[in-house]
C-alpha cells in the first residue's frame, strides 16, 4: 500500500517509464479527485456569483433626518430583507461600493451627494420609491448576468 | 470624534468646583440632578456616530479636512448654516430639552469673524491664536460653554460705573504671560458638562469700559472657576426612586452661575484684550448665531405636539373638531418658528474671515417669535391634556396596593390604552410646560440669547424703514 492509500499496480515494475509516468499522473488525479471537485465547485460558484446570483454592493447614504416624513432606518431594513442575497449594503465611503442609495427623509433631499459623481446614485425620498429601487436592482443584476 | 462613553469619561477627569444645595458636588457626572443634562450633551456625540444622522451631525473641518462634530464647526457656506438649524430641530426632538452644545459653536463662529476683523484693523494675531484653539477643540471633540451674560448689576449704568466693578467680568491684572480676570457669568447653560469655557463681553463698550472688553477660553476646571447650580422647577423629583413623575426620565438641561475668582488666562488663550470697539461686533455676531440656534425649540415643539396629540387619543378626544384645530394651530406656530431659523440661514452671507453668518434681521425676527410661540403651544398642550396633568397622584400611589387599584380604575381613559401610559404622556406635558424642561422650552425661549427687547432693538436697527417708505411713496405718487 502506498502512503496515499491507493494500490500500486503489480505490473508497474515491468512498464516503461513513460507509462509509469502516465499511471502516476492518473493516481495523482485520483488522489486529488475530491479536491478538484471542490475547486470546480468554487469556480462554478465564482461564475454563478459574477454571472447569475451576483450581489450588488450598495453604498448607503442617509440624509441627516432632521424632520423625516417616514422611518428611514425601517425602510432600509425592509430593503435588506427584500433584496437578501442580491445586495450588500456598505458605508457610502467604502471603495467597493458600486452605486449609492441615498435615503432622504423628505422631498427636500438635502443629503450631501457631491462626492458621488463617479457613481450611479439612486435617491429615495418617500417609502413608495423603495419598490422602484428593488426593480432597479433586479434589472441591473439581470442585465449583468446576461452579459 | 468621541463616543458618548468617551465623552462621559472625559468629564470624569475634570476637577470642577461645583456647588448645589449649599454643598460641593463631589461626583458631578453621576449626580442624579445633573446627570440628565449630561445625557443630553452625550446625545450630541451618539447622534454623530449614527449613519442616519451623520449628514447633519458631522461635517468636514475646513482647518484639518477631518470629519468633525458639527458643534465644533465654523460655517463655510449657506448649506452649513441651514444644516445647523436642522441639527437644532433634530437634537431638540431627540432629547426634548436643551442639549447645551450650541452656545459653544456660536461662540466659536462669532470669534472666527471678530478675531479676524481685529487683526485686520489693528495688526494683532488673535485669529492665528483662535485657529490654533479651534483646531484643539475640533481634534478633541470638546464641549465649549459660550459665556456671555454678566450679572450686570444696575442696568442703567455702564460696566465701569457699577458700584461693584465685578458685576461685569473684567481684567484685574496684566502679566508677562497672561492676564488675571474677575467677575461672573450668569445663566450658563451646560456649564458643568463642558470641557472649556469661552468668555465674551456682554454688551457694546466704550473706551471707559476697555478693561471689560475681554474674550478668552479656559479649561472648565481652571483654578478659581466656581460653579453654583441653578434650581429648576420639580428638580428634586430626580432624587425619587420612580421615573414616571419626571416626565422625561433621561434628558434635561441645567444652568449655573460661573464665578471667576481672580483667574489666570495665558496670552495664547486670549482673543480680545481691551479692543472695546469690537465688543459690540462680537456680541452682535454671537447673538445672531445664538438666536438662530433656537431652532432647537422647534424640535422640542415637535415632542410637545406629539404628546398633546397622544394625550388627546388616550383621552378619546382626538376626533373633536376643536382638538384637531388646536393641534393644527400648534403645528402652525411650530413650523413658523422653523421658517425663521431656516430663512435666516438661507439668507446668510460670507464675512471677510470666510465664515458664513446668518441674516441678522431674520435671526432676530426668528428669536422674537421664539419668545412667544412656545408659550402658546404650551397653553394649547395644557388645554388638550386636561387638568389631570397637574392633579394626578404620584407614581408611588399607582404602585401602592391600597391606592393603585383606584387610580387604575378612575384614571382610565381610552380603554385600549393602559392607564399608566396615559399618566406617562401627561407627565411629559407637565415636564415640558411647567417642570424641569420648561426652563428650556419657556423661560429660556424668553430670555436666552437676549430678552425680547434686545431683538426689538435689532429689528428696529435692521428693518430698513427708508426703503419701505420709498416704496410706499412711489406707489402713492408722492414725489419729494
Amino acid at each position: 500500500m502506498s502512503k496515499s492509500g491507493f494500490k500500486t499496480s503489480p505490473c508497474t515494475q515491468y512498464l516503461c517509464p513513460a507509462k509509469i509516468l502516465i499511471l502516476e499522473i492518473f493516481h495523482i488525479f485520483l488522489r486529488l479527485k475530491f479536491s478538484l471537485s471542490a475547486i470546480l465547485g468554487a469556480i462554478e460558484g465564482f461564475i454563478t456569483t459574477f454571472k447569475g446570483n451576483r450581489q450588488l454592493v450598495v453604498g448607503l447614504k442617509y440624509c441627516g433626518g432632521c424632520n423625516p416624513n417616514y422611518d428611514r432606518v425601517a425602510l432600509v431594513a425592509y430593503l435588506r430583507q427584500r433584496l437578501a442575497g442580491q445586495i450588500v449594503f456598505v458605508r457610502y465611503d467604502q471603495p467597493e461600493a458600486e452605486m449609492i442609495l441615498a435615503v432622504e427623509g423628505c422631498p427636500t433631499a438635502c443629503a450631501d451627494l457631491a462626492s458621488f459623481e463617479h457613481l450611479p446614485v439612486f435617491i429615495i425620498k418617500r417609502p413608495s420609491e423603495a419598490e422602484e429601487f428593488i426593480m432597479y436592482v433586479e434589472n441591473r443584476l439581470n442585465e449583468q448576468s446576461a452579459e | 470624534m468621541m463616543t458618548p462613553q468617551q465623552y462621559e469619561e472625559s468629564l470624569r477627569k475634570l476637577n470642577l468646583e461645583v456647588y448645589m444645595f449649599g454643598k460641593r458636588v463631589q461626583n458631578v457626572v453621576d449626580d442624579p440632578i445633573i446627570r440628565p443634562s449630561m445625557n443630553a450633551v452625550a446625545k450630541t456625540y451618539e447622534m454623530a456616530q449614527r449613519p442616519e444622522y451623520e449628514d447633519i451631525m458631522t461635517v468636514k473641518s475646513h482647518v484639518t479636512g477631518k470629519r468633525i462634530n458639527r458643534f465644533t464647526h465654523i460655517h463655510q457656506n449657506v448649506d452649513d448654516l441651514v444644516k445647523k438649524s436642522k441639527m437644532g430641530r433634530l437634537m431638540g426632538r431627540a432629547t426634548g430639552c436643551c442639549f447645551q452644545r450650541c452656545v459653544g459653536m456660536d461662540a466659536l463662529n462669532a470669534l472666527s469673524i471678530v478675531t479676524f476683523d481685529i487683526d485686520k484693523a489693528k495688526g494683532a494675531d488673535y485669529y492665528k491664536r483662535f485657529i490654533k484653539y479651534l483646531t484643539y477643540v475640533q481634534e478633541n471633540d470638546l464641549v465649549c460653554d459660550g459665556a456671555m451674560t454678566d450679572p450686570k448689576g444696575n442696568r442703567g449704568l455702564a460696566p465701569h460705573q457699577q458700584a461693584d466693578p465685578d458685576l461685569f467680568l473684567h481684567v484685574v491684572e496684566e502679566r508677562k504671560d497672561g492676564i488675571v480676570v474677575r467677575g461672573a457669568k450668569a445663566h450658563q447653560t451646560g456649564a458643568v458638562n463642558s470641557h472649556e469655557i469661552i468668555v465674551m463681553p456682554t454688551i457694546a463698550m466704550r473706551a471707559e469700559d476697555k478693561d471689560y472688553a475681554v474674550s478668552f477660553a479656559l479649561p472648565a476646571d481652571t483654578k478659581g472657576i466656581i460653579y453654583i447650580m441653578g434650581r429648576q422647577s420639580c428638580d428634586t423629583r430626580k432624587l425619587e426612586e420612580g421615573l414616571l413623575d419626571r416626565g422625561n426620565a433621561v434628558f434635561g438641561g441645567h444652568e449655573a452661575l460661573v464665578v471667576f475668582d481672580n483667574v489666570f488666562v495665558p496670552w495664547e488663550r486670549v482673543f480680545m484684550y481691551k479692543e472695546y470697539e469690537f465688543a459690540g461686533s462680537l456680541v452682535e455676531n454671537f447673538a445672531s448665531y445664538h438666536r438662530q440656534s433656537y431652532a432647537c425649540k422647534v424640535g422640542v415643539g415637535d415632542v410637545l405636539i406629539g404628546a398633546a396629540q397622544t394625550a388627546a387619543e388616550y383621552n378619546g378626544a382626538e376626533k373633536a373638531s376643536h382638538v384637531k384645530d388646536k393641534i393644527i394651530e400648534m403645528n402652525h406656530l411650530n413650523e413658523t418658528l422653523y421658517c425663521g431659523c431656516i430663512s435666516c440661514a438661507s439668507e446668510g452671507h460670507r464675512e471677510p474671515s470666510g465664515t458664513y453668518v446668518v441674516d441678522k434681521l431674520l435671526a432676530n425676527v426668528h428669536k422674537q417669535n421664539v419668545t412667544r410661540f412656545p408659550y402658546e403651544i404650551s397653553r394649547l398642550a395644557q388645554d388638550i391634556a386636561g387638568g389631570l396633568m397637574v392633579t394626578m397622584p404620584a407614581e408611588d400611589d399607582f404602585k401602592a396596593p391600597a391606592t393603585g387599584k383606584w387610580l387604575e380604575k378612575y384614571y382610565a381613559g381610552n380603554c385600549d390604552v393602559p392607564t399608566l401610559n396615559r399618566m406617562r404622556i401627561l407627565r411629559l406635558i407637565e415636564n415640558l410646560t411647567l417642570g424641569t424642561a420648561a426652563v428650556g422650552y419657556l423661560t429660556e425661549s424668553m430670555h436666552g440669547a437676549g430678552s425680547p427687547q434686545a431683538q426689538r432693538i435689532m429689528i428696529a436697527r435692521l428693518a430698513n424703514l427708508g426703503e419701505k417708505k420709498k416704496a410706499a411713496k412711489t406707489l402713492a405718487g408722492i414725489d419729494e
